[in-house]
């Protein structure tokens, strides 16, 4: 077999992952550098960006709390759910088939359908879910027009949205923990909870990491659904650092300052990643 | 404590009565809760108008209006929506699908010089959000003339990470003495790819087909900077349209947002046991 052989088969690919994936973030690297408003020539700045966004840009630093504060909303309850489902599910069970499907559904459908579903449950005025809160006594919110509330129908449909895919990925990790574990377990006279705290949980280890990565990773780059519910407002309470991104390049013909911004939100990612890589290692 | 059965099955299948109820039970509301939201878009869809905003909302229409859905679709034009997603989706599938089979084969059985940084490369674009690359991936498109166009829309989207991984992984299954039978049989390499490798894959065809027909689907940012002509909307654009017009009928998003999901839950039923399958493989891998 030539040598060559192999790069063959992997030439589409890594052709395509060059051109419009390495290429680009290196140009986002030096675009970071320029004043660029598409209608005219990119001009040199320096670090001028960069000390912009990090002293006299606010909303640079409310999108960057908004990130922090869907990532911290939205990861741990969509764990704790789908680890939850899954041992439910990792019974003997009628209709098991339908239950995993049914809690798969809403990964399939697009995130536009998504925000635009959830923006009307919480519609102020004619949504359901102020219906069902006066009708059980509480005030009604005003979801989308309160800067403080804004965040919340962002986050129900994005945990909506991602259940379902970690879901179906414990099930499989907790189907591949061998029944001996838990026989021991019981022989020891364990109870319930001392059999998910001393084996199911700790033998999920790798998976844990796993899913915790891909859901931080997707919070970041969560941009769809804020899109078409707020479209990052009222008052920039729901922009995050992508809704910026864009923001600034194509509403705002930022395009400089908006490449400085996604080269932070490319050194976030990847120190973040690493973070949670060396902490999964450990032990 | 329940007795110890010699059953080769999760403890739990020693529950009681009890402790089956309670799992029902919570299952039902789990399901309650994430089926709501379509039975409400469903319902929201066919009310007559006026009763879609009354107080307290109904929940069963008086009657049933599908009427509503057609007019709805006739807003805007969705029969070109569709045609230009039906288009983008099916070309980046077939091109997506067949380049990731070669690269997973090639990663899954061959050593070759800088294949490991090959793959950290291929591993990195999948942290590298849409956002960060699209002001200068928008710069070469526009000095490509490839916006507005479905080569701008389909090409960049055609390499997908996630399936060039899953391609590895399930290739590297099938063992090499079957490629080496090959070899000694006097095939190229090209030859074993495809009589020996892609017939003991069919089920991982299906996986990247339909997951790649998923996500192709629902693109939105990458179609939203690359077209402003109305010409070459696509769906989800089109239902983005849709929402920012003068007035918003709820009841007409709601229809057309139905009618945009219809292809890919459909998709989803027949095939429910690949869409969990394909993915729980790729969580096991870690």
């Amino acid at each position: 077999m030539p040598r060559y052989v192999p790069y063959l088969f992997i030439a589409p690919n890594m052709v395509l992952f060059l051109l419009f994936m390495i290429i680009p973030i290196v140009f986002t690297l030096g675009m970071g550098f320029m004043e660029w408003n598409i209608l005219t020539a990119p001009k040199w700045v320096g670090l001028d960006n960069y000390i912009k966004l990090f002293t006299a840009d606010k909303v640079f630093w409310k999108s960057f709390w908004n990130t922090l504060y869907l990532t911290v909303a939205t990861v741990p309850i969509t764990l704790v759910l789908a680890l939850a489902l899954a041992m439910l599910l990792n019974k003997r069970l009628l209709f098991r088939g339908f239950f995993r499907s049914a809690f798969y559904l809403p990964v399939v459908i697009s995130t536009v359908v998504i925000g635009m579903l959830w923006t009307w449950i919480f519609n102020d005025d004619y949504g359901i879910l102020n219906y069902l809160l006066t009708s059980v006594g509480l005030n009604r919110v005003n979801w989308f027009t309160d800067s403080r509330f804004a965040m919340i129908p962002v986050i129900v449909a994005s945990i909506w949205n991602r259940v379902g895919y970690s879901m179906v990925i414990y099930l499989a990790a907790l189907q591949g923990i061998s029944p001996e574990y838990y026989e021991a377990a019981m022989i020891d006279g364990a109870s319930h909870w001392q059999q998910f705290k001393r084996v199911t949980f700790p033998l999920l280890r790798s998976t844990h990491v796993f899913l915790l990565i891909m859901a931080i990773i997707n919070s970041f780059k969560s941009f769809d659904i804020i899109y078409v519910m707020t479209n990052g407002g009222p008052r920039n309470s729901t922009t995050t650092i992508v809704q910026y991104i864009y923001k600034q390049a194509f509403e705002n013909g930022k395009m400089g300052e908006a490449s400085a911004l996604g080269v932070i939100l490319f050194v976030i990612m990847v120190v973040l990643t690493i973070i949670q890589l060396r902490a999964g290692d450990k032990e | 404590m329940k007795k110890t059965k010699a059953l080769p099955s999760p403890l739990y299948a020693r529950d009681g009565v009890a402790k089956k109820i309670f799992t029902y039970l919570f299952l039902i509301i789990g399901v309650v809760f994430t089926l709501f939201p379509i039975y409400w878009m469903v319902i929201t869809a066919v009310k007559p108008p006026g009763e879609v905003l009354s107080i307290p909302p109904t929940f069963w229409p008086s009657e049933f209006r599908f009427s509503n859905i057609v007019d709805a679709m006739q807003l805007l034009p969705f029969g070109r929506f569709f045609f230009n997603s039906a288009v983008t989706t099916v070309a980046a599938v077939i091109i997506t699908v067949i380049i990731n089979l070669l690269a997973g084969f090639a990663f899954a059985k061959y050593e070759f010089r800088g294949k490991k940084l090959c793959f950290l490369i291929v591993l990195s674009t999948l942290m590298i959000p849409m956002q960060i690359t699209m002001v200068p991936n928008f710069r070469i498109m526009a000095a490509l003339g490839w916006i507005n166009t479905f080569v701008g829309l389909i090409v960049p989207k055609c390499a997908e990470a996630f399936g060039l991984f899953l391609s590895r992984q399930f290739i590297s299954e099938i063992p090499t003495e079957l490629m080496e039978a090959g070899r000694i049989d006097g095939a190229g390499e090209f030859r074993i790819f495809l009589r020996i490798i892609l017939p003991n894959v069919k089920s991982l065809i299906s996986v990247l087909i339909i997951y790649t027909f998923m996500w192709r689907w629902n693109d939105f940012l990458w179609n939203l900077i690359m077209t402003n002509d109305r010409n070459y909307f696509t769906v989800q654009i089109g239902l983005n349209l849709l929402r920012g017009l003068y007035y918003i009928n709820w009841s007409d998003l709601m229809g057309a947002s139905l009618v945009s999901i219809l292809p890919i839950v459909v998709v989803f039923f027949i095939f429910q046991k690949h869409f969990v399958q394909g993915i729980a493989t790729t969580g096991i891998k870690g």
